[in-house]
């Protein structure tokens, strides 16, 4: 595994100074490959945290442009980047926070054909779509490769977050297999402090899983209610007959 | 009239599922959903008078609500046996 240099040992000093974490924790996170599914509400703070934590290589993946009605909440685009390619957006801002990492942009929709490939050399994959058939189709192709999801979602002012290993726990669809009606034409409300609080803790769980230190969500979804600042983490089972897990048992 | 409530998550020292209950008391279908969304925080069976977010199924004497003629307003017996299942509902938006 690549060693720190020093300006390496320096700018991640305060992250380091973490006994549990360390050095060597800081040498996983450099030797990482993360996939950052949506550059939007969730996905901009992701990425932020991700790149200034110094995941070696950070894939983004979107295929939306940056519009006015975005700038509530997606940090990554600000009014001069309004046409531009959400991707391309996010990733001038990243390397511009932290040069020493690599970033990889992809102008494309999560769909099934073209979701496996994208999926190669990731260690594990943050879900910051904005729908759920993409997230539905994200999260087969990852349990199919074995990889890690970090699944969040908002609404309004609530959010809720999980951690799935395949053949481990239960995958998106064991916990949502109601397919909701696909409304994507109709936007969501989303308040940008929402986001941000899920995105955070998404990031978080990163930074665990790929260090191995900490509890991770895994087997439990948490839940959290900001407009009644509610909080409720609920254990969650696996879907015997789950059609996108279930050939794992 | 008996009642199981099945789901796929549960909240410690909350909600422990499957919960099974019986209920002397002759109701409609809302009334007895309205009578249990009350007795966990966080579940939600309940939205004003629609089914809440968290309900997946519900089968009376094996037959789903859907498809009964009263629907939510459907008059339960005493020898009525009520199945609901649970799911949480996602949140879509990110």
């Amino acid at each position: 595994m690549n060693d720190l240099t020093q300006a390496e040992f320096e700018r991640y000093n305060r992250q380091i100074l973490f006994k549990a974490f360390g050095k060597e924790g800081q040498k996983k996170l450099k030797a990482s490959h993360v996939l950052v599914a949506g550059v939007g509400g969730l996905g901009s703070p992701v990425a932020m945290y991700l790149a200034v934590s110094g995941i070696g290589r950070l894939t983004l993946v979107d295929s939306d442009r940056v519009s006015l009605s975005n700038l509530n909440r997606q940090l990554l685009h600000w009014e001069e980047n309004i046409g531009q390619e959400k991707v391309l957006s996010a990733k001038d801002k990243l390397l511009k926070m932290n040069s020493s990492i690599h970033v990889r942009a992809v102008h494309s929709r999560i769909a099934s054909g073209t979701c496996a490939p994208l999926l190669e050399e990731v260690d594990v994959v943050v879900d910051c779509l904005d729908n759920m058939p993409a997230r539905y189709i994200l999260n087969q192709a990852c349990v199919e490769r074995g990889c890690p999801l970090i699944h969040g979602g908002v609404y309004g002012m609530m959010g809720q977050l999980t951690t799935i290993i395949p053949g481990h726990t239960p995958c998106l669809e064991c916990l949502f297999p109601r397919r909701p009606e696909v409304k994507e034409d109709i936007p969501l409300p989303v308040f940008g402090p929402t986001a941000g609080l899920i995105a955070s803790l998404q990031s978080l769980e990163v930074i665990k899983l790929l260090s191995g230190i900490g509890e991770t969500l895994q087997g439990k979804l948490l839940y959290i209610n900001g407009e009644m600042m509610e909080c409720v983490t609920a254990e969650v089972t696996k879907k015997g007959d789950c059609p996108a897990c279930g050939f794992l048992r | 009239m008996e009642i199981e409530v099945n789901a796929n998550f549960k909240l410690h020292g909350i909600f422990d599922p499957p919960c099974h209950f019986t209920f002397p008391k002759r109701m409609t279908l809302k009334e007895l959903l309205q009578c249990l969304d009350t007795r966990w925080a966080s579940v939600h069976l309940m939205n004003n008078d629609e089914l809440g977010d968290d309900v997946s199924e519900v089968f009376i004497n094996g037959k789903r609500h859907f498809d009964l003629p009263g629907g939510l307003e459907t008059k339960l017996r005493e020898q009525d046996r009520i199945r609901i299942e649970l799911y949480m509902a996602p949140l879509g938006g990110g």
